[in-house]
């Protein structure tokens, strides 16, 4: 087990020192932030001196042990264009992308177990059908398809919903049920196939030979098993769950870090980038950490 | 896990994400509270760094400036009350004596010197540097209240560019720090700073001691959404008051909605196709005019805005100083401009790329695309590059584009001299523009105080580019504003929205 | 094969690969119109329109005035060269090394896992946005982008399926018998890796479609005037309640070719590993 957290936390560190190393190279090389940032019109002169003040006219190395060196004391430098310190901008964005996050994976848990639960049980018949075609079918679709479908539907046509923004209750429902879809997909056929081999496994069967009510049945002993393949997903999805954020928040123009953090790279806003991926990576990490440490407790025979 | 445990997690993320959401609302709707959508955030309330025109739009509802322009286009005395020049290149400026900053302290000649000295240093120069150098080079406080400008030549637009320039509180900048500053600003203007929830929205409160008197209306709220389709919604459900920039498919839609009107202005904003005349084949001036035959500029703007735009072959937008109307566009010539290539050498037209923002500008994208379509029909085959803002303006301003590039030019001061800074001067930038000429009238303008006499200089300056033709001539955008018919307000020219004209319709 | 295309899924992922491949290959005979033609007088046209001249708008026109239908057929192009492209480089990339690392345990190999780990705690929607930011958004670009994404996938199976294959008797019996690496490799290995990857390839592809559309929608894709499926329908997105067919019908037709591809690979997964659950 502490072998298991161990060897995650050392990936920490490792994972971070490349990603940041490899966004740095690619951020600084494309392109000069210095004239994104000043003024039309300014002249050569009054670009030099500003690439002095922001410390862009030394060695790029230089530039990101510098980086590094401040990072690990927590200060990830001042943004470029909002003038605040990186790492505050990049965590006052958070807690939107969080609750979107959040709110999916929710919407997808609370229907894909359910959901998968009865398709298995149910196997051949038409829930089962309608089930796996949902599913199979949100695994098809691009995200940002199915949200403009959603506003189509449900904000444009039935004007029940916002067509976007933040705000209030309202605002987070479809944006939430676009990026919770995919998962919700995933996980449904993950719950399903797995509920299909544990209820045909003997112990099960037995179960039932001796009167157990097969809502008990369902439960304790199926549903148990499916746990772990769901955790998995769950996990490996990470990456899928940030990419569907980014194209989420684009499409319902949710004021999110992914929004946030694309903005970043493409006005080359170094500072905001590295915080942001500095703060995804961590987040992957600690998912990951999580899910490694629910395998323990969930599955004895991990133990050993 | 349970059953139990699930349904535990279950509420656990459910109370999660509503204490998220009601933690992060936005501020209660009170009943004189006008809300604002803009295309985006500010990147920091400091005019020294900020100078996108729709934060300047927002800075202005905090911070006063000298001399103010009105929605009419008039410059009237504002934190300066009267002022004169003593030597063609001096000013005096004698400054409002009522006057506080939000914070209580009182304004002084040390704020003005401090801001427009720090404006124009050239240690660390600020974004809003070309903005003000060489046009003003100093100012010093005479005494408390009155101030001198020493200016490098005398200028025509002396006056017109005082207007450009908000005033900052010495004494809270050096309180707070730069960078604390331009997150929590502190001015003279009829708006207080209250609060800046990044990329969701800027809370003003109408501040109580403004020398102007209280404004109509208690609090401002400025949101920045992006995405054209859904600040036009937020229009429709009351969510908001003033949009800027609606698409002109939308304005039947708008006009059609009792709640709801369109306040259109003939824009300073002019848009164009510039060609570098450095490089083959926009070298050949024949080829320059060929371009200029070939796009169908009226059809475009019938097509594409709807009508909602000015066909222009002047630089000068037909909403500032300097315009000439009498300038005939070039004649929409499919045929002379085959000839025109072939006579320069081009018998089969050739290959060109053309650089452009994608969602900087009304219709940019679709612009692009159909100037292009148009030009393919004498056989120039456009190749884009349409990425972002922030990455197109990098390429601009990096002089790192060969064929044509699409843009437009603002005009904060209402006179065509600005746009001669921007595109014409070489010296002072000029896009990738070099003729000396140009610049000899440039600077006869310039220093010319007679606005009749300018004006006959700006025709010759106008003649000249037209001739010369390195762009391909477009027009002046019609601003589109959708407001709500709740509020009184009118739309300026000069793209500001000052909410300190807005009341509330009874 | 001929078994596969008797099963529903396998037989309709192959038609519509089919039918892809075909729009791709034959985009310039089977559109009826230039994607590219301009007409500023027949803007947001509905489907089924048709123009003074008779001319039929099947899928109605965009914004410009172009044949939705036209674009589309050609925006088959793209989807297909990137998937089948991104597929090929880091499938081959991806077992290569997959392989390696199977075979030969030791240090090289326990870097290579940890790497992979390592890469899939990064936000790779970031990396590859700065990627294009560097090297522009050309084909070539996207693909390298798009396989950087997937090849862990390949390299992961591979690996588990080498490491298994070491085990079995036929494979000791070699090393016993003397046969150099390469032959066994080459022999006995590789031959048992090629369906498990065909079927991973298959089901990437579904991926990276959606990959390609999504960097699409978002501004990072091959660039204008080349129609491809996520541009048409983010250049849609302000049209969206005035006209309705520019969103809805290129992402009906990127959800196709996703199902298409995961039928597919289900269907041969199903017919090559009966028993995989």
């Amino acid at each position: 087990m502490l072998r298991i957290i161990g060897s995650r936390l050392l990936q920490v560190p490792i994972a971070l020192l490349g990603m940041t190393l490899i966004v740095y190279i690619f951020v600084t090389a494309s392109g000069d932030p210095v004239l994104l940032l000043a003024d039309p019109g300014a002249s050569a002169a009054d670009l030099e001196a500003m690439r002095r003040e922001l410390g862009f006219d030394r060695p790029w190395i230089v530039q990101y042990l510098s980086f590094l060196g401040d990072a690990l004391m927590g200060d990830f430098g001042t943004s470029f264009r909002h003038r605040l310190p990186a790492m505050e901008f990049v965590l006052g964005q958070l807690p939107a992308t969080l609750e979107l996050a959040a709110a999916s994976l929710f919407i997808a848990t609370v229907i894909s177990i359910p959901l998968g639960i009865a398709a298995a049980r149910h196997k051949g018949r038409p829930v089962d059908l309608i089930a796996t075609m949902v599913a199979v079918l949100g695994q098809s679709m691009p995200v940002f398809w199915l949200g403009m479908l959603l506003i189509l539907a449900f904000a444009v046509a039935l004007p029940i919903f916002p067509v976007g923004g933040r705000g209030t209750f309202a605002h987070l429902v479809l944006p939430a049920v676009t990026l919770g879809w995919y998962f919700n997909a995933l996980i449904t056929r993950m719950v399903r196939s797995t509920m299909l081999e544990t209820l045909n496994q003997n112990y099960v069967r037995t179960a039932r030979a001796k009167g157990v009510p097969e809502r008990r049945v369902v439960m304790r002993h199926a549903f148990r098993n499916a746990q772990v393949p769901i955790i998995t997903v769950w996990g490996l999805q990470a990456g899928n769950l940030l990419t569907g954020t980014v194209v989420a928040e684009t499409v319902f123009s949710w004021p999110g870090l992914g929004r946030a953090s694309v903005a970043a790279v493409l006005a080359r806003d170094i500072p905001v980038v590295m915080a942001s991926v500095f703060v995804f990576t961590v987040i992957f990490l600690v998912i990951n950490l999580l899910i490694d440490l629910s395998y323990y407790l969930i599955d004895p025979r991990i133990r050993q | 896990m349970t059953l139990h445990s699930i349904r535990l997690l279950r509420t656990a993320l459910l109370s999660l994400g509503l204490a998220v959401t009601m933690a992060t609302a936005p501020v209660a709707w009170a009943q004189t509270t006008v809300t604002i959508a803009q295309g985006v955030d500010p990147d920091v309330l400091d005019p020294g760094h900020d100078t996108l025109i729709t934060s300047v739009s927002t800075m202005l509802n905090i911070y006063d400036t000298l001399v103010q322009r009105t929605g009419e286009g008039d410059l009237v005395p504002a934190l300066a009350t009267e002022w004169r020049f003593p030597e063609p290149t001096v000013m005096e400026i004698d400054l409002r004596q009522d006057v506080t900053f939000h914070d209580g302290s009182p304004f002084t000649a040390a704020d003005v010197v401090f801001t427009l000295n720090r404006y124009v240093r050239e240690e660390n120069p600020l974004s809003i540097r070309p903005q003000i150098a060489g046009i003003i080079d100093s100012a010093d406080a005479i005494d408390d209240y009155t101030v001198r400008i020493n200016m490098p030549t005398p200028q025509a637009t002396i006056v017109a560019n005082l207007a450009r320039y908000p005033i900052l509180s010495a004494s809270a900048f050096e309180a707070m720090g730069e960078d604390a500053y331009g997150q929590a600003p502190v001015g003279t203007g009829p708006f207080a700073f209250a609060q800046w929830d990044r990329n969701e929205q800027i809370v003003l409160e109408s501040y109580d001691d403004h020398w102007r008197g209280l404004a109509d209306i208690d609090r401002l709220v400025i949101r920045p959404i992006p995405e054209d389709f859904i600040r036009f919604a937020a229009l429709q459900a009351g969510e908001v008051d003033i949009i800027g920039n609606i698409a002109p498919e939308r304005v039947p839609e708008v006009e059609a909605d009792p709640d709801l009107r369109v306040e259109a202005v003939r824009s300073v904003r002019n848009m164009f196709v510039g060609m570098n005349p450095n490089v083959p084949p926009f070298d050949d001036v024949r080829v320059r005019r060929a371009m200029n035959h070939a796009v169908n500029v009226p059809a475009l703007v019938e097509a594409i805005l709807g009508g909602h735009g000015y066909p222009n072959a002047s630089p000068c937008s037909g909403a500032i100083f300097g315009y000439d109307p009498s300038i005939e566009p070039y004649a929409y010539d499919p045929e002379q401009a085959r000839e025109l290539l072939a006579e320069a050498g081009y018998p089969d037209g050739f290959t060109v790329t053309m650089w452009g923002p994608n969602g900087r500008y009304l219709k940019d994208r679709e612009m692009q695309e159909a100037i292009a379509g148009q030009l393919s029909a004498i056989g120039v085959r456009v190749e884009h590059h349409m990425p972002e803002w922030s990455e197109f303006i990098q390429h601009f301003l990096a002089g790192d584009i060969e064929g044509m590039y699409f843009i437009g030019t603002g005009n904060p001061i209402l006179d065509c001299e600005a746009t001669m800074g921007y595109r014409f001067d070489s010296r002072r930038g000029g896009d990738f523009y070099n003729r000396p000429e140009l610049d000899a009238l440039i600077d006869q303008q310039i220093q010319e105080l007679d606005p009749e006499r300018r004006e006959e200089i700006f025709a010759e300056i106008q003649a000249m580019i037209f001739e010369d033709a390195p762009w391909i001539f477009l027009y002046d955008q019609e601003d589109l504003y959708g407001v709500n018919n709740r509020i009184e307000w009118s739309a300026r020219s000069d793209e500001m929205i000052w909410a300190y004209d807005i009341q509330l319709a009874d | 094969m001929l078994a596969l295309l008797k099963t529903a899924k396998g037989a309709i992922g192959a038609i519509v690969l089919t039918v892809a491949v075909i729009a791709a290959l034959f985009a310039d005979v089977l559109a009826p119109m230039d994607p590219n033609l301009q007409n500023l007088l027949a803007r947001l046209r509905p489907p089924m329109w048709r123009d003074e001249a008779g001319q039929l708008y099947l899928l109605g026109t965009d914004a410009l005035g172009r044949d939705l239908f036209s674009r589309l057929i050609h925006g088959a192009r793209i989807s297909i060269m990137v998937a089948i492209g991104a597929v090929l480089v880091s499938g081959v990339i991806g077992t290569t090394i997959g392989l390696f690392a199977g075979y030969y345990r030791g240090v090289a190999s326990a870097l290579v896992m940890r790497f992979m780990d390592i890469q899939l705690s990064i936000p790779m929607i970031l990396f590859a946005i700065a990627w294009i930011a560097f090297f522009g958004a050309g084909l070539v670009s996207i693909i390298i982008v798009i396989a950087a994404w997937g090849w862990v996938q390949y390299a992961r199976l591979a690996r588990g399926i080498v490491l298994s294959l070491k085990e079995r008797e036929f494979v000791q019996a070699s090393v016993v018998l003397g046969a150099r690496d390469g032959r066994i490799i080459l022999g006995h290995i590789l031959p048992n890796l090629i369906s498990p990857m065909i079927v991973m390839a298959t089901l990437q592809l579904g991926e990276a479609v959606l990959l390609e559309s999504a960097l699409s929608f978002l501004g990072m894709g091959v660039g204008p005037p080349t129609a491809t499926w996520g541009s048409i329908v983010s250049d849609g997105r302000s049209y969206i309640d005035t006209a309705w067919w520019i969103v809805v019908f290129p992402g009906a037709a990127i959800t196709l070719l996703v199902l298409g591809a995961n039928f597919l690979g289900d269907a041969l997964r199903d017919h090559l590993d009966p028993h995989h659950n």
